[in-house]
């Protein structure tokens, strides 16, 4: 009892000088760095996002990426042609994002298995079609610029170290909403239809409700990092529905740990800061050669290390968890061992 | 060129290019039917294979034809390997797993592919190319009715396998019921091994086949899967007749939709048609009730 309670203080101290260090960084920063840290935060939503869906309710969503996208050229279509305020651009764009999940939603969630998978990707494919081939409003392959610069009371986050405070209140909005999520009664059906659908079911839980919630809720922190990314860069272009962000995020996920609250953001610390140290080796084609380390990286945590970097640690030093073995090395897309034998 | 021709044009192109998604889904069919997996680097084996045949063909000074020939075996000891490496280890470890390490090993090719292969476009130069039959106004080239006749006459190959050897009824056995087909004497573990290598051959030779028709990118891989997933959603799981129609059915829509609506288009309007599919028939055009 002592030791849980020991490790649970740390913990929580822990968590306070993050926090402390996340709110004093940009003054030890350069503007070279300060812009790497938003990335990073703008990564960690999107990450979140995909967690959510990966790691709380087992489906691989291959599509989610077209949520960022969805929003980040919903409001870049209000603010540059329309002339809206970016705050209505954001609202607009949350909302389009939750319309637009519900739809395709209540398409791929009645779906098993790979036909999830497909409609998710096939989502995510019209989405990409559609911003580089309706080229007079979405500005086709050369994208939409220009995106104004957001501001509240008078208060213009017009420098990265004024965005970056900006993207860290997103974040902990984001991070506070999906801790309550997980740790609510909606947290753990979803979990339960997630380990179990036929015996959720059977136990009164609606699968099909439960993954629409935790389905919405990755469309809107998907929304919400593109709002972010659209108003950062002042940029949008259809690479945004490309493969790269995609891998990077479910990289981000695997390897930083599915199904905990630390993985994503542990996943993208590395997927942005890795290719830094990369970047100082001068060889060609540096941008092949980090693809072919991460997809060795990530093969190698799907066959060995299914729980990730997070889930290791957790599994290692959390008291309550080490108790009890076989919850903590549980990886939500993967059996151990553990698990198989009855 | 009046209409009647044009149409007769695209109906030839499209069978062409129909001819190549067979034989990418057939084998595509073929590791989901036994692996119940969902392979997505099964792409990634078309590009390679494209690359290696004009790699043989250009860097090796083989002749076009025993370059794809080459291309097959290479092939499916790439499809053993991955098989190896990446899917067999995870074996009955839940659906997603293999479906995620899958993911990690095309990325793998694919940016290998790009370091390996940079820059250029890459279109493998035959004499076939050069040859062009017309006849009632419509025109194509030797190469594209060897194409045609070479996929099929694989695809031929690979039914008679399945259906008249006895390997090939081991496969089906295990792609119905491994633990039943495992009870009379049949490894699936052998089976899933045999089945990816041949998967990925057919795979590479569909990406053979096509290099002197269009050129080669790396980034190919990825738009073909999803080819080759569309056709199998329109043929059914499992089902090589399935394919065959699918897949010619795909290269004539392609074909049309480019010619006549808009290319640019194209793509759009097949991921469309895979969300329709799946909200009307949420396991295909002629799905049954295997692969979860």
């Amino acid at each position: 009892m002592d030791t849980e309670l020991n490790l649970q203080t740390y913990f929580r101290l822990g968590m306070l000088v993050l926090l402390a260090l996340a709110i004093g960084l940009p003054f030890l920063l350069n503007e070279y760095w300060l812009y790497l840290s938003v990335i990073i935060i703008i990564y960690i939503i999107t990450a979140m996002a995909l967690n959510v869906c990966l790691g709380y309710l087992g489906l691989l969503n291959l599509g989610y990426t077209a949520m960022f996208g969805v929003a980040g050229y919903i409001t870049a279509l209000l603010t540059i042609k329309a002339g809206l305020s970016e705050w209505i651009g954001l609202i607009a764009a949350l909302g389009g994002v939750v319309l637009v999940s519900l739809a395709i939603g209540s398409v791929a969630l009645r779906l098993k298995g790979v036909y999830f998978i497909l409609v998710m990707v096939a989502f995510l494919g019209i989405c990409g079609g559609t911003a580089l081939s309706a080229s007079d409003i979405t500005g086709g392959s050369s994208g939409l610029g220009r995106l104004p610069i957001p501001s509240i009371m008078g208060l213009e986050f017009s420098t990265t170290f004024k965005y970056y405070y900006l993207a860290l209140a997103v974040l902990l909005i984001c991070l506070y909403v999906v801790y309550r999520l997980v740790n609510s009664r909606v947290g753990r059906a979803m979990a339960a239809v997630r380990d179990n659908e036929d015996l959720a079911n059977s136990q009164g839980i609606n699968p099909f409700k439960y993954k629409m919630i935790g389905f919405v809720t990755t469309g809107l922190l998907a929304g919400t990092a593109g709002w972010l990314y659209a108003h950062f860069l002042r940029f949008i272009d259809p690479g945004i529905f490309g493969f790269g962000l995609l891998f990077d995020t479910v990289f981000a996920v695997l390897i930083g740990g599915a199904g905990t609250l630390g993985g994503p953001i542990v996943g993208s610390l590395f997927v942005v800061l890795v290719p830094q140290l990369l970047g100082k080796i001068p060889v060609e084609n540096i941008e092949s050669i980090r693809y072919v380390i991460f997809s060795v990286l990530l093969l190698a945590t799907i066959l060995r290390m299914p729980q990730g970097i997070w889930g290791w640690f957790k599994a290692r030093y959390n008291y309550r968890y080490k108790m009890s073995r076989a919850i903590i090395m549980r990886s939500p897309y993967c059996l151990l061992d553990e698990d198989l034998i009855p | 060129m009046d209409l009647g021709s044009m149409l007769l044009q695209q109906f030839v192109n499209g069978l062409s290019l129909g001819s190549i998604y067979v034989l990418l889904a057939v084998g595509f069919t073929l590791s989901m039917g036994v692996l119940k997996i969902l392979n997505i680097a099964h792409g990634e084996f078309y590009m390679l294979g494209g690359y290696l045949t004009f790699s043989l063909w250009s860097l090796a000074g083989l002749g076009y034809w025993p370059a794809v020939i080459l291309t097959i075996p290479a092939m499916f000891l790439v499809g053993a390997i991955v098989h190896l490496v990446g899917i067999r280890p995870l074996h009955g470890k839940g659906f997603l797993a293999p479906i995620l390490s899958t993911l990690a090993i095309a990325f793998l090719i694919e940016s290998i592919a790009f370091l390996v292969w940079p820059g250029t476009i890459r279109l493998i130069e035959t004499p076939h190319n050069a040859v062009v039959y017309s006849f009632a106004g419509v025109s194509f080239t030797e190469q594209r009715l060897l194409t045609f006749i070479a996929a099929m006459v694989l695809t031929a190959a690979l039914y008679f396998f399945l259906q008249r050897t006895k390997l090939g009824k081991a496969l089906r056995a295990t792609s119905q019921n491994e633990d039943s087909a495992e009870l009379v004497g049949i490894s699936g573990g052998a089976m899933r091994l045999f089945a990816m290598g041949l998967s990925a051959a057919l795979a590479g030779a569909a990406g053979g086949l096509i290099g002197p028709l269009f050129s080669l990118s790396p980034a190919m891989g990825m738009q073909a899967l999803f080819r080759a997933l569309i056709v199998v959603l329109l043929g059914g799981l499992g089902s090589i007749l399935g394919a065959v129609v699918g897949g010619l059915l795909l290269g004539l829509f392609e074909a049309f939709f480019g010619g006549l609506v808009s290319a640019s288009w194209t793509p759009v309007a097949m991921f469309a048609m895979i969300i329709v599919i799946l909200a009307v028939r949420p396991r295909g055009l002629f799905g049954r009730e295997e692969l979860d």
